[in-house]
């Protein structure tokens, strides 16, 4: 299908023809990936793709989208399908072209717009030695569309969880075409302060579960917190695949310890949550360790796939086997404010798993090839070309809940999804354990993809009555379970969104 | 094409649209301004065009859901072939990124399309004159002047249609240096253009007539190494026409080794000693084709284990020529190399790859043009460059800038230290 004659030439007057294209060849390229999703939806791909540059020409599309009844979705990074792709004739709005970047390193606040990527968010800062967030999901990831969404990152273990707590004023485009600003920026020319005069709409933008942000129409611009952080720099080291950043001996210590159960190290986790200690903190999954050694170079080594399952055919995946529950957490100390804190922090982690029967060890190396930055997020797709992820935020303990049940309805679909002997279900707690996400990663190869997504809402079904809530379930589950909050959020958002022109 | 229908489609199917073929490293990200590492993604930004883009339209027009539209063709030219985002996805996927970029413009010559106009200009130059610029065959050794090569030597020197046409000083440092060396060398007598561009536009068969003449023509030599002062021709020898050939690069008959590696070699051994003094501050930057372009091609029949390619050997790209260069740069008296921030495997192409210059001069412009703005930023006088092709484009875009900066071929400042 096409957009109409008409539409097609005022989108054109808005951006300039460069920008707006509704050829067969772009539009193939925006399809979407399909991916995890059922395949009783049929899933279009879009009759145009437009890239505005200003809040603007994003105001005068979604007018045109409302003038002509012409569905849109928009991403700015494409870390994550987007959502609304399953009606015809939609619009594809791309945000990549809005980059404007400013800090204000005083007032610890960055003004982001949707086309900058975390990891360049987080280059600026460590200039300016500050700190921000990259998602887990990787470094190219929008901030904007991030911290919309969900927004946690591995710092979250210290620095907070959800991305809209550190959201603060917003600009943001309604379904209708209308420019909302919120907060402070709706005083002033001010992205400082999330909160401003009126009710504080930022809650309705940012996503609980499922979703995206194009839901609202189309946040363009957002202030987002920085946080203060060490002189030293961290240097970048080799040539990929095995580059790093090198970190401050002074400062930053990497700590692994292991005990013999899921429970027993969630439960030091607990401990250390309380102590305060350490920047991220989480559990490592045997698997992630044969990802890891599968990063070699060299033309005499095994590398990439063939790589990993050399380590986890014969070094590492025996090993899981024979004891699936020995649970190995790490802990990245950082020396914020001085080293002596550093020096502080290595002594209570080491009494703390004393004091639990287990060995906190150091680390020999004082690197981080992923955190920071994020450069890693993709090599869950190594083993055998996909992955996918139940995710689940909840408190440490129904975490543990949910990764049983992960693990149990895995076993049912074992070989088409790689047995990984129940052990790839990543603890990432964050606030100090007061919650923490429970990824369960399953893995398989193309030719098996539905699996996972078959997977997915098996799970997704049965972990409702856990709490939480999960990422990416379909709505057709989770509804009824929680009050059919669904439909609670069509009433408030046919409001902002009379058409329907937004995805739901 | 150079890869059946199955291992092209599996390739382009293995794209999950993570965007990080649009990013440097990202461990090695240091600012906003020089975060990226596509330059059709950067310049055009409608998704078609960047690697993720081309993939997925190329399982498009393999599954018949497209032809190849004016849009596509417009897209996948403007694709420099850099390589920067076969190596970025490679950090954390197996996936054949360049390969399918390159077998599109192949599938697309083979279906018999009409090439654009500067590729038809070029290729038709190549097959009247066997040089990319349509100057006579006869004239191709004029660089010579008082130049003694030897009559007969283990090493040749591959010379280059840009040093030997356009710039033959390049091609007299060389010779210097090898000499200085005391390294007895041969010129081909007939020797063609080494083909990069053909290859790049996609006509496979006119790029392995390329291939198999120079390659005789090395091998009736009798030499068995091949210097070249040309990161273009490097690559050629060394990926290209093994690749061309269905050969690994050790199974050629001859060892190509860049000015460069020999200098640093050289001089690791005693045989060079850098003595004048070069006082300078410059910036290197790494051409694509010396760098993450240039790892040892390894020959592969494709075979599965399921997931796992069996006895697939990797190119990453982090295996390039990087540091050979610098050892010598900073080896030279009074000279001080200031890095820019996209380096090596990261470094953003001067856009002379992907026969882009040939097609869009504005937009391989525009590419070097960046480079420069990059390089400026260092606060280097100078820029030293190891292709002959990206040296002119670089200093066309300093002189369209008026940005004052020098631009060196590496052969030419290693001359000036000897």
């Amino acid at each position: 299908m096409a957009l109409l004659k008409e539409a097609y030439e005022t989108l054109q007057s808005i951006v300039g023809p460069e920008w707006v294209s509704d050829d067969p060849a772009v539009c193939e390229a925006d399809r979407p990936k399909g991916r995890l999703r059922s395949k009783e939806i049929p899933l279009y791909k879009p009759a145009g793709s437009i890239e505005p540059i200003t809040t603007e020409e994003v105001q005068a599309i979604i007018k045109v989208c409302n003038r002509y009844k012409i569905p849109f979705a928009c991403t700015s990074s494409y870390g994550s399908d987007v959502w609304g792709i399953e009606r015809p004739n939609w619009l594809f709005i791309d945000l990549k072209r809005m980059r404007k970047l400013e800090i204000d390193e005083k007032n610890l606040y960055a003004v982001v717009e949707s086309g900058i990527a975390s990891a360049v968010l987080q280059a600026e800062c460590f200039r300016r030695n500050l700190l921000s967030f990259v998602p887990m999901s990787g470094g190219e990831c929008s901030v904007l569309g991030n911290a919309s969404y969900i927004g946690e990152g591995a710092v979250s273990w210290k620095l907070g969880d959800r991305g809209y707590r550190r959201v603060l004023g917003v600009e943001w485009v309604t379904p209708e075409g209308e420019i909302m600003r919120l907060g402070s920026l709706s005083m002033s020319d001010d992205y400082f302060c999330g909160e401003g005069p009126g009710p504080d709409l930022r809650g309705l933008l940012v996503s609980s579960g499922y979703g995206s942000a194009a839901r609202k129409g189309v946040i363009t611009r957002i202030g987002i917190r920085v946080f203060p952080f060490i002189k030293e720099k961290l240097v970048p080291k080799g040539d990929a695949p095995t580059t790093h950043l090198e970190m401050p001996a002074n400062r930053f210590a990497w700590y692994n310890f292991t005990f013999p159960t899921r429970k027993a190290c969630v439960d030091a986790i607990y401990e250390i949550g309380k102590c305060e200690l350490g920047l991220l903190a989480m559990t490592v999954p045997p698997w992630f360790v044969s990802m890891a050694r599968a990063r070699a170079t060299g033309t005499d080594k095994l590398t990439g796939a063939a790589g990993f399952w050399y380590d986890w055919n014969n070094v590492t995946g025996p090993k899981a086997k024979e004891d699936p529950e020995q649970t190995v957490g790490r802990i990245l100390l950082y020396g914020i404010g001085s080293d002596k804190r550093l020096a502080y922090e290595e002594k209570v982690l080491v009494d703390i798993c004393k004091s639990l029967g287990a060995l906190a060890k150091k680390s020999r190396g004082l690197q981080d090839q992923t955190h920071f930055m994020s450069a890693d997020a993709i090599v869950s797709n190594l083993a055998g070309g996909r992955f996918a992820s139940v995710i689940f935020f909840e408190s440490l303990d129904s975490a543990l809940k949910a990764a049983d049940l992960v693990t149990e309805n895995t076993k049912k679909r074992v070989p088409k999804i790689f047995d990984d002997y129940g052990t790839t279900n990543w603890f990432v707690p964050f606030e100090m354990a007061h919650i923490a996400k429970e990824e369960s990663l399953r893995f398989t190869t193309v030719e098996f993809e539905d699996e996972l997504t078959l997977l997915m809402a098996d799970c997704h079904k049965q972990l409702a009555p856990l709490g939480g809530f999960p990422m990416f379930p379909n709505p057709k589950f989770y509804g009824e379970v929680w009050g059919n909050y669904p439909e609670m959020e069509r009433k408030i958002f046919k409001i902002f969104d009379p058409n329907q022109l937004a995805p739901f | 094409m150079l890869l059946d229908v199955d291992e092209y489609k599996r390739q382009a199917k293995m794209c999950v649209r993570c965007s990080f073929c649009k990013y440097i490293d990202m461990n090695w990200i240091k600012s906003l301004k020089f975060a990226r590492q596509c330059p059709i993604d950067t310049r055009y930004a409608m998704n078609l065009y960047s690697a993720h883009g081309l993939l997925y339209a190329s399982t498009g027009e393999l599954d018949g859901a497209i032809p190849f539209t004016p849009k596509l063709v417009d897209a996948m030219y403007h694709c420099t072939l850099c390589g920067g985002c076969d190596s970025r996805c490679k950090r954390n996927l197996d996936c054949e990124v360049l390969q399918v970029l390159e077998n599109l413009r192949m599938k697309y010559v083979e279906q018999g399309n009409p090439l654009l106009p500067g590729h038809k200009e070029l290729v038709d130059n190549v097959r009247k004159t066997r040089n990319e610029y349509g100057e006579p065959q006869k004239v191709r050794l004029n660089w010579i002047g008082d130049v003694k090569p030897a009559e007969k030597a283990d090493v040749v020197f591959f010379v280059g249609c840009n040093a030997a046409y356009k710039q033959p000083e390049l091609a007299r440092a060389v010779t210097k240096i090898l000499s200085k060396a005391g390294t007895l060398f041969m010129v081909l007598k007939d020797e063609w253009y080494a083909g990069n561009e053909v290859l790049a536009i996609g006509d496979v068969k006119l790029a392995r007539e390329l291939a198999e003449h120079n390659v005789k023509a090395i091998k009736d030599s009798g030499a068995k190494t091949v210097v070249t002062g040309s990161a273009e021709c490097y690559k050629a020898l060394k990926v290209d026409y093994p690749k061309l050939l269905g050969k690994s690069t050790e199974e050629m008959p001859y060892v190509a080794v860049h000015i460069a590696e020999f200098v640093d070699q050289a001089i690791k051994e005693g045989k060079l000693t850098l003595k004048k003094k070069v006082p300078l501050k410059v910036t290197y930057h790494d051409a694509c084709n010396l760098g993450r372009l240039s790892e040892t091609w390894q020959q592969w029949t494709p075979k599965y284990d399921g997931s796992i390619p069996i006895g697939k050997v990797w190119r990453r790209g982090d295996r390039g020529i990087y540091d050979a260069p610098r050892n010598v740069l900073n080896a030279i008296p009074g000279a001080e190399l200031l890095e820019m921030e996209r380096i090596r495997g990261n470094a953003w192409g001067a856009g002379c790859t992907g026969a882009v210059n040939a097609a869009f001069p504005d937009f391989a412009l525009w590419t070097a043009s960046e480079r420069l703005e990059e390089a400026v930023a260092t606060g280097a006088e100078a820029v030293v460059t190891c292709s002959a092709d990206e040296k002119q484009l670089l200093a066309k875009a300093s002189e369209s800038k008026k940005a004052g900066m020098k631009i060196l071929d590496f052969a030419e400042v290693v001359a000036q230290a000897l």
